[in-house]
């Protein structure tokens, strides 16, 4: 067999498929080919027993870079850090995001967004909240922008916190998610110091839609009691999805540890990655998130299923993304697990210890090489 | 006086300033604002540089960034910011037809880019399928004087290839050409050297104080070595005249054998550049600049020659105050790195091979005081 790339000596890891085991994975036209036979490639990379991982995926991150004061250029926090495809959670709104969706035509990565109800986006949120009240949309906007990007927008994006919704309550939401049945995607929703319960949040939602923030410790979280909130359990049951979107401020290591002890494990794991948290110690990147979540009790099949297939779901190609299946595209992500003492803050004063850090090594997108590191250098 | 940054206990490195001894960095508003042994101020963050080299940000001056304009174009924050690259300049990859457009992708990137301007229209956009035209009876002089006019700030010199499949039968005709439009608009000449119809001395002669002769250390056609192996005259006569000598390496523009004749009559080169395409970025005999740098170390020059080779001297050619220095004051682009000591062997397309004992591997790369890059084990401390 001729390939364009053959990674040898990897330990390929797709748990939800069942796939751990030694072998090499080879790349033909872009695509995913598994090896048995002795194999002719034009590029060769020994990965020396490394995880061989489908290209990670993070599904909230803020990529209106020079658009909004929080935008990150999408391929410099992403690309070295073994991120194959970024998500942007609502950055932009009908007024704005024609220039995003530009810009995202320019970048190495996989890129989609979610479109932000608030015609502005999420502009300069530290001065002043974007406006959700929906007596003032227009639903021609809308439909003008889904007309153009529809493949491009999986969800529509809508923050509920207190300072946003203001007396509005959960009124934004309930129209969000009206607008969401007219273009047939899915809603994600800001939950941070939210105006009600977030029980009530979550028995709010449809399957399939998507609760960020999940483990934030603002106001009203999601535990009630001290004790999960049912409304979350009954969300899942109904197929609603849950996302840690972390960013500097938006998990509590308290309230993460107590919910995944009492077995409420996040539906995908996300950064939150904008300008100001990427590279700050409470977030760094992906694989860094990857490991504290490790620290928090998950298991590491678990926590790279959601970061793998679990994510592809959401950015609406899991047969195409997100494992290592014959035949599906060639992102690639190439990580190696050291042992060693990690400790974690974050915003409220709780610290986490934890033991591994996942250190990204190569980054491969539909076949292409586009990081690697120095120490997989011939 | 709260600092953004301190990058703390690193080796402070910056030979021509004769700044090396192991302390602390201050950085407040995109500036360094101190170095000494210790600082104790407070700080927003603290970086922990200790066993790292902290050098001025990595300047090279030969690159192909203009990504998607042009087949072999590659991204340049992606390029460079990883491997601690600070600011790149393109080699002529457009010309007066395209370069708004590579200014424009300039523009909006966090490296420092500057371009150079390509005599040809076209710059070099499809070499592997077709030379780009460079015969002068074509220019048109009104769109030069429009470039340098409007964009003049930007645009550090004129490129100009002059290999065989390039020049044709013109011989230094567009050369000579390309030195008198220079002259117009007070810039410097870039010229490539490899698999000229002349000898490199004749190339050479036709150069002024401050000429860029790149790809010195080239293996393809006439070398800058004479026949008994010594550096040809009319060479050190440039050099003696002030034209610069840059590497330039990329897969094909570097002979391990030239190079190690060459520095062994001590002709050094005067910058140390990469070449970066999309094609040769992290290629194994390309590399990138570190492992280029790392490449010098193995040919048998100092560290303290190979740093300023990245950082003082281009800095001078580069065209932005302040740059290639730790000095209080100035901007604050970093490079933090460490020199490992692992074996290494380094090949060129000939098929020689020269063994190192040291690689440099990128630890943190700073631009403006921004961080832009953190390998997953350098520690900040909120």
């Amino acid at each position: 067999m001729n390939c364009d790339l053959l990674l040898k000596n990897g330990r390929l890891f797709n748990p939800k498929r069942g796939i751990d085991r030694k072998a090499s994975m080879a790349v033909v036209d872009g695509k995913l080919r598994f090896v048995d036979e002795p194999t002719v490639a034009a590029s060769t990379i020994d990965v020396d027993n490394n995880l061989v991982l489908p290209g990670l995926i993070d599904i909230h991150t803020h990529l209106n870079y020079l658009g909004a004061a929080s935008g990150m250029p999408a391929d410099l926090p992403n690309i070295p850090f073994g991120v194959t495809a970024s998500l942007d959670a609502g950055s932009a709104g009908v007024a704005n995001v024609r220039s995003l969706a530009k810009r995202l035509e320019n970048t190495e990565i996989k890129s989609k967004f979610m479109l932000n109800v608030s015609s502005t986006g999420i502009i300069m949120a530290n001065q002043f909240p974007e406006s959700v009240d929906p007596s003032v949309w227009d639903i021609g906007l809308f439909d003008e922008v889904f007309a153009e990007y529809k493949d491009r927008i999986p969800a529509l994006k809508i923050r509920i916190s207190k300072n946003v919704v203001g007396d509005l309550g959960l009124e934004p939401l309930k129209k969000t998610l009206d607008l969401a049945e007219r273009y047939g995607v899915r809603v994600c929703v800001h939950t941070t110091n939210p105006p009600c319960s977030m029980s009530k949040v979550a028995m709010t939602l449809r399957p399939g839609d998507i609760l960020t923030h999940m483990y934030h410790g603002s106001g009203q979280t999601c535990l009630e009691d001290g004790k999960v909130a049912k409304g979350f359990w009954e969300a899942r049951k109904r197929g609603v999805l849950f996302d840690t979107a972390c960013g500097k401020g938006n998990l509590s290591l308290t309230v993460a540890k107590e919910a995944i002890a009492q077995g409420f494990l996040p539906d995908t794991i996300s950064t939150d990655l904008n300008i100001y948290n990427w590279n700050h110690p409470f977030v760094y990147g992906l694989p860094a998130m990857m490991s504290k979540f490790v620290a928090l009790g998950m298991r590491l099949e678990d926590v790279v299923d959601c970061v793998t297939e679990a994510a592809a779901v959401q950015w609406g190609e899991e047969d195409n993304m997100g494992c290592l299946c014959e035949g599906t595209c060639a992102d690639i992500t190439v990580l190696r697990i050291v042992e060693r003492p990690m400790h974690y803050e974050d915003k409220f004063g709780n610290t986490l210890e934890g033991g591994m850090a996942l250190i990204p090594l190569l980054t491969v997108i539909d076949g292409k090489v586009k990081y690697r590191s120095m120490e997989l250098h011939p | 006086m709260k600092a953004d940054y301190i990058i703390r206990g690193g080796r402070l490195f910056d030979p021509d300033k004769k700044i090396d001894f192991v302390g602390d960095l201050a950085v407040r508003s995109g500036k360094i604002i101190k170095i000494d042994k210790e600082i104790s101020e407070d700080s927003g963050h603290v970086l922990d540089a200790s066993g790292c080299l902290v050098l001025p940000g990595l300047i090279d001056i030969h690159a192909h960034i203009y990504e998607d304009g042009v087949w072999n174009g590659m991204p340049a924050d992606l390029a460079g910011i990883p491997l601690g690259v600070t600011a790149f300049l393109d080699a002529g990859s457009s010309g007066v037809s395209n370069y708004r457009d590579l200014l424009n992708k300039c523009r909006t990137n966090r490296t420092h880019c500057r371009i150079m301007l390509n005599v040809s229209a076209c710059g070099i956009i499809m070499p592997l399928q077709f030379s780009e035209p460079i015969d002068p009876a074509l220019w048109n002089i009104a769109l030069f004087d429009e470039a340098f006019r409007e964009n003049g700030e930007m645009i550090t010199g004129l490129k100009l290839r002059m290999n065989k499949a390039v020049v044709k039968d013109l011989g230094l005709e567009p050369l000579k050409k390309t030195v008198e439009l220079a002259e117009r608009y007070g810039v410097r000449v870039i010229v490539h050297v490899t698999d000229a119809a002349v000898s490199m001395s004749e190339l050479a002669d036709c150069l002024r104080t401050g000429d860029v002769f790149c790809h010195v250390f080239h293996g393809t056609g006439n070398t800058i070595l004479a026949p008994d192996g010594t550096i040809e005259e009319g060479i050190m006569r440039a050099r003696e005249r002030g034209v610069l000598f840059d590497v330039g390496s990329g897969r094909g523009n570097f002979s391990l054998a030239v190079a190690k004749q060459a520095l062994s009559q001590g002709f050094l080169p005067d910058t140390i550049s990469s070449d970066v395409t999309l094609q040769n970025w992290n290629n194994p005999i390309a590399g990138n600049l570190i492992y280029i740098m790392s490449k010098f170390l193995a040919l048998g020059m100092s560290l303290e020659d190979v740093v300023s080779r990245v950082t003082s001297a281009p800095a001078k050619q580069f065209g932005i105050q302040g740059l290639g220095t730790l000095a209080e004051g100035t901007p604050a682009d970093l490079s933090i790195l460490k020199l490992e000591d692992k074996p290494q062997s380094f090949a060129d397309k000939f098929g020689t091979v020269v063994n190192g004992k040291q690689l440099f591997v990128p630890k943190a790369t700073m631009i403006g005081g921004q961080l832009l890059y953190r390998s997953a084990d350098t520690q900040l401390l909120a």
